[in-house]
């Protein structure tokens, strides 16, 4: 294909990009926020996948087979593990204000300034060289496009690398300006994130798209391809795993891609700074591993088509994907595949440059320049364009180093591995980071450590040979050992041999690194700012704001006039106002009639500085005005003891407040209760009365009839008294068995217990009612089996059964029947009577006091209306239980279950 | 507190995953064995992993039911 229709395209495709940004930040400053969205958010995860994924895999899977997946099966093992601490490296990042790893161990050490800078010149240099196989990518990629051109090759080598420039000056650009635009870093790049997003899908569509057209276009599907496949001399590799410490090696390169996923500065910057909200993790925790599921199906398809193909011809397996498209002499899909690879090296290249100038200004530049000059009185306005220019000439400076890296050193070395030997550089954070969020006793130095030994290992393992590869360094090095000594090898240190560089140098460096980590940890002490900043890291989600929420705060006063100062020559007039005006009105106080600043503003500045110009900067800064410099141990101590105690104390109150509920409740319910035991008493003492007050009348009326009617005859003078005789007999004993009822129910009566043979008091009412039950000539059966003697009080059941039999007698038609039987230990005793027995809804009431006269729809037969419950209360006294089963019309049957003993 | 039962099923499914695609279990698929002619290996591989992405997603991106 033609250069300049390519460099063309190229150049549309970024302008695309500017449009697709500047859009985005127009419809932002509108209020439409495309960036308030998990996808867009699991879509720029996917900066994961860079060229390296995009060409890489294929050659890598060509030479080892399917052990480039766990490449990506690592991220995705670690994605809900992720999730769980992103959660909280993102909550500590947002409440802090830190935009990259350096300021985030920074930040956890004790806001130590060396720590930051140490871990920014590491970042660098093991990414500097990812960012150039990047560009080498672009070049490459030009190159294969542009061959079968017929154009002569000399010629162009020159164009291709004035295209490459171009770019990359184009890619420059498109940093500078949407990366840049505000001076704190903890702004999102709307813009920026949205055109990653979409370079995201760009990459996968591209991918998949020409996967599949390999695949069914020039092959017959999937197994027309694996068949052809057996064929190749490669394919033992490709269809298992081989190798001595293959497993292992597996194992390894699963948990180094974990942790990539999480340190790797560009990761760190979409999924930590650029996030806007928690719950945006829940869709990328599956999402992104969805990406690289995808991207990755039709790797090893590829890896073998090219094979096929082009196997043994010269051409390198890196640019397979490129190359099958052009045999099959389809150019929109060979232009499909290269701007898929532009656009994975592009966004890789803008992500990670923002990341590491962000760490380089904030870490490096930032301590450096504020400690060299001394912040004027009079406003100065230089000092934030100084900050905006550093970061731009240091993207600038970053490129140039990546492009030379490129153009003069990346020649010189095989960069098959050069990912993953980026991948190893930043793994070495992993203690420190992960220590740190989880493990309060992690020391400064301890961290120190642990990064420095290993990245002095990760030098000495990765970097190393390569050097000698190149033809720095003579050969005999790793094959013998510097200076003939073999336990230091490089590439088998200690003599442990045997071993792929990747796997030794990760083996090495993190098993030296956490021991450091630990043993370093466990053997120094805490600064007391370090243990401040330990109980802020490890117990984040304890504590809401903790600038703003007054137990947190340290205790530090400055004058007023030099923290105003501070904020107009650092964040500018607009900011400073707005803060002040924000915090006035919080608190409700007016800032300018203090001469002190109170301690909570001096937070929250520090926290607002920090997001620009790095947290260790921002605590040097407000040091300079603050008189007391060093945070005192018993101070922190106190901070933290308070917090405790006003948890401490929290949690008491709601114990308590939990407990008066409860209380509360239990009231209710006695209150209910005894309302409607008065209600009861007042139904009872009205239904006494009214029971009493019947007999009374009659007694009264027949009295003054024989009182009025002196000659009345004899025989119906000797018919009123007995009438009168009667009614006051009821009335005599209507009034015991109130008394009777009432002793029962308040345990006043005493159970003369004795044992006593229950069938000779049945027996006994029997003959009691014989009268009564020939009068109205009803017939009796008797039915008792095995009725052992039972003990309780004999007159007391003498009167319960004595009042069911009675009942039963006033209510039977033609008989009446008892029945008794010995069951588990309890005696059983039922009285059955055939008459027209006791509605179902009646079956509990009935043995309520006054049933009979509170329901005057029953017909109302003789009786007090008592017997019943005073029965329930004699058999309930004996622990036993009294019931009635009956259906209307066929009789009842009133039961009696007492205990033998 | 519905969130840690969350992160606990989260670890489960990522070690049950983890131990499925790692020494000894892989060498029962590490063979020269073939389904359709497309060695077990790799159908397995991408098998698991797509069964552990759908497990994800159910686990993590529920509605959660306040």
């Amino acid at each position: 294909m033609n250069h300049w229709f390519i460099l063309i395209c190229s150049i549309s495709y970024l302008l695309l990009l500017f449009g697709i940004a500047t859009w985005v930040e127009k419809a932002t400053h509108r209020g439409f926020k495309l960036i308030h969205n998990p996808y867009v958010y699991a879509l720029s995860m996917a900066v994961y996948c860079t060229a390296w994924t995009f060409y890489g895999s294929v050659g890598r899977a060509t030479i080892t087979g399917v052990e480039f997946i766990y490449i990506y099966l690592g991220p995705s093992i670690g994605a809900p593990l992720v999730f769980l601490m992103l959660r909280k490296i993102i909550r500590i990042s947002k409440t802090h204000n830190i935009t990259s790893i350096a300021d985030f161990i920074s930040t956890r050490y004790g806001k130590n300034i060396s720590l930051g800078a140490i871990v920014t010149v590491l970042c660098v240099t093991g990414v500097i060289p990812y960012i150039a196989i990047q560009l080498k990518a672009i070049s490459e990629s030009l190159k294969i496009i542009t061959s079968l051109n017929g154009n002569s090759y000399a010629g162009v080598g020159t164009l291709n690398n004035t295209i490459t420039l171009l770019l990359v000056i184009g890619i420059t650009l498109f940093i500078i300006l949407f990366g840049t635009r505000k001076v704190d870093a903890t702004e999102k790049h709307e813009g920026m994130m949205v055109a990653i997003a979409f370079e995201s899908i760009v990459k996968l569509a591209a991918f998949l798209i020409a996967g599949a057209a390999i695949v069914y276009w020039l092959f017959n599907g999937w197994s027309d391809l694996f068949v052809k496949a057996s064929a190749l001399p490669n394919y033992p590799i490709i269809a298992s795993l081989q190798g001595e410490h293959v497993y292992f090696h597996l194992f390894l390169l699963m948990i180094l891609s974990m942790f990539a996923v999480l340190f790797l500065p560009r990761q760190f910057q979409v999924a930590v700074v650029e996030n806007v909200n928690e719950d945006h993790l829940k869709k990328a925790v599956w999402l992104f591993p969805m990406y690289l599921l995808l991207i990755n199906i039709f790797v090893l398809p590829v890896s073998i088509a090219g094979g096929i193909h082009f196997g043994g011809k010269g051409v390198n397996a890196d640019t397979y994907i490129l190359a099958l498209p052009m045999l099959m002499k389809s150019n929109w899909l060979t232009l499909l595949v290269y701007i898929g690879g532009f656009s994975a090296a592009s966004s890789m290249i803008i992500i990670e440059t923002i990341a590491l100038t962000t760490m380089v200004s904030n870490n490096i530049v930032a301590p450096v320049f504020f400690s060299l000059i001394k912040i004027q009185d009079t406003i100065d306005k230089g000092i934030r364009n100084w900050l905006k220019t550093t970061r731009r000439i240091g993207i600038v400076a970053i490129m140039i180093l990546a492009y030379l890296f490129e153009r003069y050193v990346a020649e010189k070395f095989s960069l098959v591995s050069i990912g993953l030997v980026s991948f190893v550089a930043v793994a070495q954070f992993a203690p420190a980071i992960i220590g740190g969020v989880y493990w309060k006793r992690a020391t400064k130095q301890g961290a120190l450590a642990s990064i420095i030994i290993g990245f002095a290992i990760w030098f000495y393992t990765l970097v190393v040979p390569s050097i000698v590869e190149a033809g720095y360094l003579p050969h005999s090095m790793v094959e013998l050992g510097p200076w003939g000594i073999s336990l230091f090898n490089p590439t088998a240190l200690m003599g442990l041999g045997g071993f792929d560089l990747i796997t030794h140098g990760f083996m090495w460096s993190m098993l030296l690194n956490t021991v450091a980590f630990f043993g370093i940890s466990l053997a120094t002490e805490r600064t007391p700012q370090e243990i401040y900043q330990a109980e802020l890291f490890v117990g984040v989600f304890k504590q809401s704001n903790p600038a703003e929420n007054g137990n947190w705060v340290l205790n530090r006063t400055a004058t007023m006039l030099d923290l105003k100062n501070l904020m107009l020559n650092l964040l500018g007039k607009e900011r400073t106002y707005q803060i002040i005006a924000s915090y006035e009105k919080r608190h409700k106080i007016e800032l300018a009639k203090l001469t002190q600043a109170p301690p909570h503003l001096i937070s929250i500045i520090e926290k607002v500085l920090s997001g620009n110009i790095g947290s260790a900067t921002a605590r040097l800064m407000i040091n300079n005005i603050v008189p007391q410099k060093e945070v005192g141990l018993q101070e922190v101590l106190n901070i933290i003891k308070e917090s405790q105690a006003v948890k401490a104390s929290n949690i008491e109150l709601k114990k308590e407040s939990t407990a008066l509920n409860k209380l509360t409740e239990e009231l209710r319910v006695v209150n209910h209760q005894l309302k409607h035991m008065d209600e009861m008493k007042d139904e009872f003492l009205y239904t006494v009365t009214h029971e009493i007050r019947t007999p009374l009348t009659s007694i009264r009326a027949l009295s003054e009839i024989l009182q009025d009617n002196p000659d009345l005859e004899e025989a119906e003078k000797n018919t009123y008294l007995e009438a009168v005789v009667k009614e006051t007999e009821r009335l005599s004993h209507l009034i015991t068995q109130v008394l009777n009822l009432e002793r029962y129910e308040s345990g006043r009566q005493k159970l003369n217990m004795v044992s006593f043979d229950i069938q000779e008091t049945i027996s006994e009412v029997l003959n009691t009612v014989d009268s009564l039950r020939k009068e109205k000539g009803l017939k009796c059966h008797l039915a008792l089996t095995s009725m052992p003697n039972i003990y309780g009080d004999k007159d007391l059941i003498h009167q319960v059964i004595y009042n069911l039999v009675t009942n039963a007698i006033k209510f039977a038609k033609s008989e009446i029947t008892i029945w008794g039987e010995l069951e588990n230990k309890n005696m059983i005793i039922k009285v059955i009577d055939d008459g027209e027995g006791v509605p179902v809804e009646s079956h509990e009431l009935i043995f309520d006091k006054f049933f009979q006269a509170q329901n005057q729809t029953l017909k109302k037969p003789e009786g007090t209306g008592l017997g019943l419950a005073i029965s329930k209360r004699i058999i309930e006294m004996h622990h036993g239980s009294i019931w009635v089963e009956s259906e209307p019309g066929n009789g009842a049957c009133f039961i009696i279950k007492l205990p033998l003993q | 507190m519905p969130l840690e039962r969350k992160g606990q099923k989260l670890i489960f499914a990522s070690t049950v995953f983890a131990i499925a695609i790692s020494y000894p279990l892989l060498t029962i698929v590490n063979k020269k064995l073939e389904w359709f002619h497309i060695p077990v290996l790799y159908i397995y591989l991408f098998g698991v992993w797509l069964f552990f992405i759908i497990a994800i997603a159910f686990i993590a991106d529920r509605k959660s039911n306040k």
